[in-house]
């Protein structure tokens, strides 16, 4: 993956609880100046959805606690596709005990940032994401 | 033939025909040589006394001949054949030599001839024939019957016949005391015999017992469920003792009854099916009788016995026990034992019935123990699953909403949403603040939960820096210094060693340690230190603060437990330190604190330095 600033980078995040979706979108357009923020509200025809995206996303992030599909059944669509083979997947959750995180590990994602998401934290962890780092920041 | 020789073995009568003969042999032998010698030329004897030794020491070769012969067919036989044939050659022989030559030693050798072959009757009756000879021939030479014609007087005949008499009593007296002594001996050694053999057959027996005792033993102490070990242990009971039955009965203290759990063979099978029980105090019943008196109740006859109680499922007992079967003081239930014969429970085995009881009950005991810690245990597991799940979903729940909160709070007082005066932002960051620390709470106690419950695991990664470590820690607390005169000292080795743990949890216990130390410090300095001590990296947290009292000290690491000054400050959660030395410990390593009131605290904690996972 080419490296790209947050404002040239497109993200696409799937939250089912409306007050994080609405942080994000402040987060994303008032802090960080994102130009490109998809957001799913639910997991329905995930891959027919991610397909007709347009510009293809360059980072998931994804809830885990999604229905119907949860993060790590999205996690394995995205990877299942060669197309999608190579974006960067990250989980965001809330529960951040050692076997969840160890789960999320082994599940394949490229990182995991816990909720809740801070303003002073967030930015500087997508850029290091956006630069091709590994980001577990759970604690 | 001798009547002690039919209560001897074969053995002794082997015995005493070996000195019989010998005895014979060697008489036989003896008057062969001196007959023999006396008949040679140049002896004392006349030449017609020569010729008379001569013939006699033929007849004593004959006799061994005829006995060597006799031993070949019917002993018996043999016997009575010597010494009549060696009397009627003495007769013959006299007749030609006559009376009063010292043939008397002819009818002695007869006597001990019938003495030793054919016992004391033989002896009688050849004395008898030998005095008849004597006398007969007497009066034959008195009438000049006799070939040889010599005076003799009636005195020489007294004495020959007094030599004869007196010669065969001594005699008889001799072979009867030797016979005497040698059945009491032998009567005393079959005693000794059938004692050995009796102690030997109790020795056995008690062996087998024992064994039987032992081989049940390890069989309760192996198998813990009741239902597989006590239908074995009766069965093994009833065969190892050769019983007609044995049947287990357990107390229930709730009843007051006692209920057959286990019984031998078709009978035990239907009396179990029956669920056959008495009540405790039923009367006649032996097993009631012996759990009612805490002892054991033996009946060696019941036909007997009044306390009998005929069971019609067993229509051949002849004897009956009932072992109590305790612990403690505490009745487990009785252990009922019938045989088939009279008297069976009357000897030493008591005893080991009774210590097969004890075991049995210890058994009973432990099974139930075990039965009640695995149930305990089940339901322990059950509700700790029950608890990580609420755990783990209070976790989501909670968090959830509280981090909507943070994070509205958080965009508002940075303006994100529009501008906000002095006094918004101070009140809206006091929110944040609060909410943090509610946060950090829920964290906490779920951590401690964990810790509690031995769940605590540790994500551990191969490659830990540590100066990357301090110095998120550091940039974290940073900020809390702002608003003291209190400085941040770091001495930090140039030389530490990446290592094996969880980063997480070691920048959890650093940020707790510090976080600690500049809440409790108004003024000095805070100093951070980590050094590399063998093959352990040293961490401090030091500071010029309050100090502990030795009371809080020794509290301090308890869950829940804050000092006095820490609930003035109205904040932490008091779990912060016992979580912090838990996650040291899961380390491998050591958490520890050195304070004096007035003079600051010092944290130390340890981590391993070569830690591999």
């Amino acid at each position: 993956m080419e490296k790209k600033s947050i404002q040239q980078a497109s993200f696409l995040y799937v939250e089912d609880d409306a007050s994080n979706r609405q942080v994000m979108q402040l987060l994303m357009q008032k802090v960080m100046r994102a130009q490109a923020l998809i957001i799913f509200e639910d997991s329905v025809d995930f891959m027919t959805r991610v397909k007709a995206l347009s510009p293809r996303p360059d980072v998931a992030l994804l809830d885990i606690h999604v229905r119907p599909h949860n993060g790590f059944e999205m996690l394995d669509m995205l990877r299942a596709d060669p197309q999608f083979h190579h974006i960067t997947v990250i989980a965001l959750t809330a529960s951040v005990t050692n076997e969840e995180v160890e789960q999320l590990r082994s599940s394949g994602f490229d990182g995991a940032i816990g909720k809740p998401l801070r303003a002073s934290i967030f930015p500087g962890l997508l850029e290091r994401i956006l630069k091709g780092e590994s980001v577990w920041y759970v604690s | 033939m001798n009547k002690f020789f039919e209560k001897q073995t074969i053995e002794e009568q082997k015995a005493r025909k070996t000195i019989m003969e010998v005895a014979y042999l060697s008489l036989s032998a003896f008057l062969f040589l001196t007959m023999i010698l006396a008949g040679l030329p140049n002896s004392f004897a006349t030449t017609a006394e020569r010729v008379g030794y001569l013939i006699q020491g033929f007849i004593a070769l004959v006799s061994l001949i005829c006995y060597v012969l006799s031993r070949l067919g019917n002993p018996t036989i043999g016997a009575y054949f010597i010494p009549s044939g060696l009397l009627l050659m003495a007769v013959y022989f006299i007749y030609h030599s006559g009376i009063g030559t010292p043939n008397d030693l002819f009818f002695i050798t007869i006597i001990v001839i019938a003495s030793i072959t054919v016992g004391i009757r033989g002896t009688a009756l050849f004395t008898a024939l030998s005095i008849v000879a004597v006398v007969g021939l007497y009066f034959a030479q008195r009438n000049g019957l006799l070939l040889i014609k010599t005076e003799i007087s009636f005195l020489m005949i007294v004495i020959i016949l007094a030599h004869v008499l007196g010669n065969s009593f001594i005699l008889i007296f001799l072979i009867r005391t030797f016979n005497k002594n040698l059945y009491r001996a032998q009567e005393a050694n079959q005693e000794l015999r059938q004692l050995q053999a009796s102690l030997e057959q109790r020795v056995a027996d008690r062996t087998r017992d024992l064994g039987i005792a032992s081989d049940v033993s390890r069989q309760i102490t192996r198998v813990l469920d009741l239902d597989i070990l006590l239908p074995e242990l009766v069965e093994r009971t009833r065969q190892g003792f050769n019983l007609y039955s044995v049947s287990l009965f357990l107390y229930d203290q709730q009843k007051e009854e006692l209920l057959l759990v286990a019984g031998t063979g078709r009978e035990g099978a239907r009396m179990k099916s029956e669920a056959k029980s008495f009540h405790i105090s039923a009367r006649p019943s032996l097993v009631a009788q012996a759990a009612r008196e805490r002892s054991n109740v033996v009946i060696n006859d019941v036909e007997k016995s009044d306390s009998y109680f005929h069971n019609p499922h067993l229509p051949e007992t002849k004897s009956e026990a009932v072992f109590s079967m305790l612990v403690g003081e505490r009745l487990v239930g009785t252990l009922d034992l019938q045989s088939k014969e009279k008297n069976f429970f009357g000897g030493e085995e008591i005893q080991i019935f009774v210590t097969l009881a004890e075991q049995i009950a210890i058994a009973v005991r432990n099974a139930d123990l075990y039965g009640l810690q695995t149930k305990a245990a089940e339901e322990l597991r059950r509700s700790d699953l029950m608890k990580s799940q609420f755990l783990s979903s209070m976790s989501h729940e909670l968090r959830t909403p509280l981090n909507a909160i943070i994070n509205f709070t958080e965009l508002v007082a940075l303006g994100m949403v529009g501008p906000v005066n002095e006094e918004q932002k101070e009140l809206l960051d006091n929110s944040l603040k609060s909410s943090l620390h509610l946060l950090h709470l829920i964290n906490d106690v779920l951590d401690i939960s964990k810790i509690q419950a031995g769940k605590l695991t540790l994500f551990i990664e191969q490659d830990v820096d540590l100066y990357a470590e301090l110095k998120t820690v550091t940039e974290m607390v940073l900020p809390m210094f702002r608003d003291k005169p209190v400085e941040l000292v770091q001495d930090i080795d140039d030389h530490l060693p990446v290592i094996t743990g969880d980063k997480r949890r070691i920048r959890q216990v650093l940020l707790n340690l510090l976080s600690n130390a500049i809440k409790f410090t108004d003024k000095g300095t805070v100093t951070m230190s980590a050094k590399l001590q063998d093959d352990e990296i040293v961490f401090a947290v030091i500071d010029t603060g309050l100090g502990i009292s030795p009371e809080a000290q020794s509290v301090i690491f308890e869950p829940f437990v804050q000092t006095v000054d820490g609930i003035k400050m109205e904040q932490g959660t008091g779990l912060g330190l016992p979580i912090s030395r838990s996650l040291v410990k899961a380390h491998g390593g050591e958490l520890w604190m050195e304070s004096q009131r007035g003079d600051g605290s010092a944290f130390y904690f340890t981590l391993p330095a070569n830690r591999k996972s």
